[in-house]
């Protein structure tokens, strides 16, 4: 019995050797040979489970990690697959995808998204920093996207900032918000070809695709 | 060893037996009564049956042509079926002095294998698409199967439609303006974070490509009744909308905050989202990601865990989502698609870590085939597809178990899944339906089959949490060895599964093949690894887009559910080859085994309502197993005595 705690223990010993040893180089020389932050909660994780303090209901990151190297390639939405969209459900999606890392983009073509309209839900109002009575159409949004520097000068997007500071926004100060009470179509600004869309649907085209 | 031995030995396996029957039986459920009896006259015609009859508030008798003066009584005064006697009426019947017998006829549950008469399901909803919506109650709508749908029909009429769960939807924003969605909308837990406002409406393109959200949200929450496109499979579930695929680029932070946000109020969130299906990326989850869904598993809905449903991906066979980090994590409900005739559709990527299916479109060019749902702008769509379609389907049947039992863990949800999905019509050529080392039965495509909201949320109702949950590293081989270009290399590790140690996994959840391997073409190789219990898992197969030469896999957790509730001790065999017309070479250089899973038997404890479940079957071999662990135990303590 004691022989084999003493064994136990050594073990655990060489292992925080190992795993200190590891940790120095990934700071210091080694670089180059990038221990990467996976291996780091790897290495962690054994040793918590050697010491028999890694508790077992938990789930550990160590577990998933994955040595992953590059940019990031995302696919999603109407961006994967065989989709058919629009109105009549006959307009292809166009594949592509999402790439991203932690550096910075800079859009300073105007090849950025505009930001859509943030009409109010249901409970909300022009004090939540929505737009009260928006009309739930097509036109509605292509039109407020189009105009939208006009009316909201100091939203230079896509402003870089904005994705950097995304993260600790929420987490330090919450939401910021920027206080777009005002909707310029209900301001006299007034829209002939906006019209509520809300009949029961009609699948004409989709009739008579059916094969 | 001696014939006392064997006596003893027979004489345990005996008791056993009898315990075992004895168990069984008493969690049996209780018989169904219907409004039918079997009544016996002293003697006297049909005249008097019927006098009798009315006396005693039947609506109706008949002679039974095979019996001397037997007769049918039956009415409407007593629900259809219940669960006790209708004691009244039968002590009154048998008291009167005309009555030989009265006896209460029991229900006897008989279901027509794969077919359902749409006239039995009792539902009524005047959506204008809701007949559309085969995934929800196929009655062979577009050339489908009858009767191969979510079974949503059976849950709802137990009374479970979503009521007080709330499903996060991770995507291109939803319309909340949306007639159908609105009432539904969980604007407190929604959040724009391609924007960064509390608002995640979609952006307008001309072409109407960020309507995905929306159609995955009516998919779950529409509204029912309000005459407006369709209903969602947890109709008076709340939606939240996570704007998050919507900007020109994916940082690991806009993930990361996503599948994070609002813990405690999201219970459920839907993905539609992963690594570019090209058939040559190889991707998941970076760091702060990572942290974020442990976190959500350990931390989420009050310490229960965030359930996470993924769609498997687009890719095809060209793809693998074993290459997807996201799909084949433990932590996630992968989730793969049929069409509606039970073939798998065209873009389905296979992978040992899908746990179940549920259905979307991808053969058929007839557009009902589709999934109807909302689309943008107050509009409706039969074509929704992908199996992006599939992945809010189980988000809604899980929203249902959920209102059925609270309590429900993340792992409790992946063993209800396990235990309720059904293999129903599911097929494919080149997949055979096969069973685990426990009888639990799966295929590579569809997992353990197609969800079964009806059988789920009845199981999850009595549901006990499954006992807490192990880690343990059941071996590694880290030499590197020689992949030849022509057989295959075929490792070995015998495990004892951490036994006598704290965390000794004896009955398997997730199994993870840490894999480090190099090759001048990685598309070509192809990775097996069987069970000591001889179930084998393709955990790569062929990705012929992928000409990756440098990279190769870094110690990459392939992922096999296949496994689920065996025994890992023994001993596990990999198996690396290459396919391809060119000859390959590669080096492996690690493959560790990383058993998830718990000591205790899971299902022991559980209440069996029917002895034709996987649930009923997986109890019984669990309780043979027990019984002769500790046969062998008794036996050995007896030798070691001698």
């Amino acid at each position: 019995m004691a022989t084999r705690m003493t064994t136990m223990m050594l073990y655990n010993m060489v292992f925080l050797v190992a795993f200190g040893s590891a940790l120095a180089s990934s700071h210091n020389s080694r670089t180059g040979d990038r221990v990467s932050e996976a291996d780091i909660q790897r290495l962690l994780h054994g040793v918590m489970e050697q010491l028999g303090i890694a508790r077992p209901r938990v789930e550990y990151p160590a577990h998933q990690a994955m040595n992953l190297v590059g940019p990031q390639s995302i696919e999603g939405g109407a961006h994967e697959g065989l989709q058919h969209l629009g109105p009549y459900g006959n307009i292809p999606n166009i594949v592509a995808e999402l790439t991203g890392d932690h550096i910075p983009k800079d859009f300073s073509e105007d090849q950025g998204y505009p930001d859509p309209p943030n009409p109010c839900p249901i409970g909300k109002t022009v004090d939540d920093g929505c737009l009260e009575n928006t009309p739930d159409t097509a036109e509605f949004s292509r039109e407020y996207q189009l105009h939208q520097h006009l009316f909201d000068p100091e939203h230079d997007y896509p402003s870089v900032g904005k994705w950097n500071n995304l993260f600790f926004e929420k987490m330090k100060s919450g939401p910021k918000r920027r206080k777009r009470s005002v909707n310029p179509y209900l301001q006299g600004q007034r829209l002939d070809n906006v019209v509520a869309k809300k009949s029961v649907p009609h699948f004409s085209d989709e009739d008579k695709g059916t094969e | 060893m001696g014939l006392n031995i064997s006596g003893l030995f027979l004489f345990l396996t005996a008791g056993l037996l009898f315990l075992l029957g004895v168990l069984l039986f008493a969690s049996a459920d209780r018989a169904m009564y219907t409004n039918q009896f079997w009544v016996e006259l002293h003697h006297g015609g049909e005249a008097e049956a019927k006098q009798l009859a009315a006396e005693y508030g039947f609506s109706g008798v008949r002679k039974l042509p095979f019996l001397d003066d037997g007769y049918y009584f039956y009415h409407n005064g007593i629900a259809k079926a219940r669960r006790r006697r209708s004691l009244q009426h039968k002590l009154l019947l048998e008291k009167d002095i005309r009555v030989k017998k009265a006896v209460q006829q029991e229900g006897f549950n008989r279901k027509k294998r794969g077919y359902r008469d749409i006239n039995e399901i009792d539902i009524n909803m005047n959506d204008p698409l809701f007949t559309k919506q085969w995934y929800l109650i196929n009655t062979g709508q577009a050339d489908g199967t009858p009767g191969l749908d979510l079974n949503v029909a059976e849950a709802w009429e137990l009374g479970y439609t979503g009521k007080g769960v709330t499903i996060g939807i991770m995507d291109d924003g939803i319309d909340y303006l949306h007639p159908d969605l609105a009432s539904n909308y969980n604007a407190k837990a929604s959040y724009d974070f391609s924007s960064n406002d509390p608002y995640p409406y979609p952006r307008y393109t001309d072409d109407w490509f960020n309507s995905h959200g929306t159609r995955c949200a009516g998919e779950v929450s529409a509204a029912a009744n309000n005459n407006i496109c369709g209903v969602g499979v947890a109709y008076n579930s709340k939606v939240a909308g996570i704007r998050m695929l919507d900007q020109p680029f994916m940082t690991d932070i806009i993930e990361a905050s996503s599948i994070s946000h609002m813990p405690q109020v999201i219970d459920i969130y839907s993905a539609s989202w992963g690594p570019t299906d090209n058939g040559k990326t190889v991707d998941g989850p970076r760091e702060l990601t990572l942290q974020a869904m442990a976190d959500g598993v350990n931390k989420g809905r009050g310490g229960k865990g965030s359930i996470y449903v993924w769609a498997s991906g687009d890719g095809g066979s060209y793809d693998d989502c074993n290459c997807d980090g996201y799909a084949s994590s433990m932590w996630t409900i992968s989730i793969n698609s049929a069409i509606n005739d039970g073939r798998t559709a065209l873009y389905d990527e296979s992978c040992s870590s899908t746990l179940a299916s549920t259905f979307s479109n991808g053969r058929k060019r007839n557009p009902e085939a589709g999934v109807a749902t909302t689309d943008l702008y107050g509009n409706c769509t039969l074509r929704h597809s992908g199996t992006s379609a599939a992945a809010p389907e189980a988000a809604g049947v899980f929203a249902l178990a959920l209102e059925a039992n609270l309590d429900l863990t993340w792992r409790d949800m992946q063993h209800l899944t396990v235990l309720t999905s059904k293999r129903n019509q599911l097929h494919d050529e080149v997949h055979q339906w096969r069973r685990n080392g426990v009888g639990l039965e799966f295929n590579h495509l569809f997992g353990y089959g197609v969800l079964d909201a009806g059988a789920m949320v009845k199981m999850a109702k009595d549901w006990k949490t499954v006992p807490e949950r192990f880690h343990c590293v059941g071996g590694s081989i880290q030499e590197p060895e020689k992949i030849s270009s022509t057989g295959k290399l075929v490792l070995t590790l015998t495990t004892e599964a951490c036994e006598g140690k704290e965390n000794f996994v004896r009955y398997l959840e997730h199994v993870q093949a840490v894999i480090t391997v190099n090759s001048t073409r990685r598309g070509d190789l192809n990775i097996n690894m069987t069970s000591p219990m001889g179930t084998k898992s393709i955990l790569l197969s062929r990705r012929p887009r992928d000409d990756d030469s440098k990279v190769g896999f870094d110690k990459w957790p392939f992922m096999t559910t296949h496994t689920w509730g065996e025994d890992p001790r023994g001993t596990w065999v990999l198996e690396i080859g290459f396919v391809g017309s060119v000859p390959q070479r590669g080096v492996l250089k690690e493959w560790t085994l990383m058993l998830h899973g718990t000591q205790s038997a899971p299902y022991i404890d559980q209440i069996v309502r029917d002895y034709q479940s996987k649930l009923a079957m997986s109890k019984k071999e669990e309780l043979e197993e027990e019984l002769d662990e500790a046969v062998e135990r008794s036996l050995k303590s007896i030798l070691s005595k001698n």
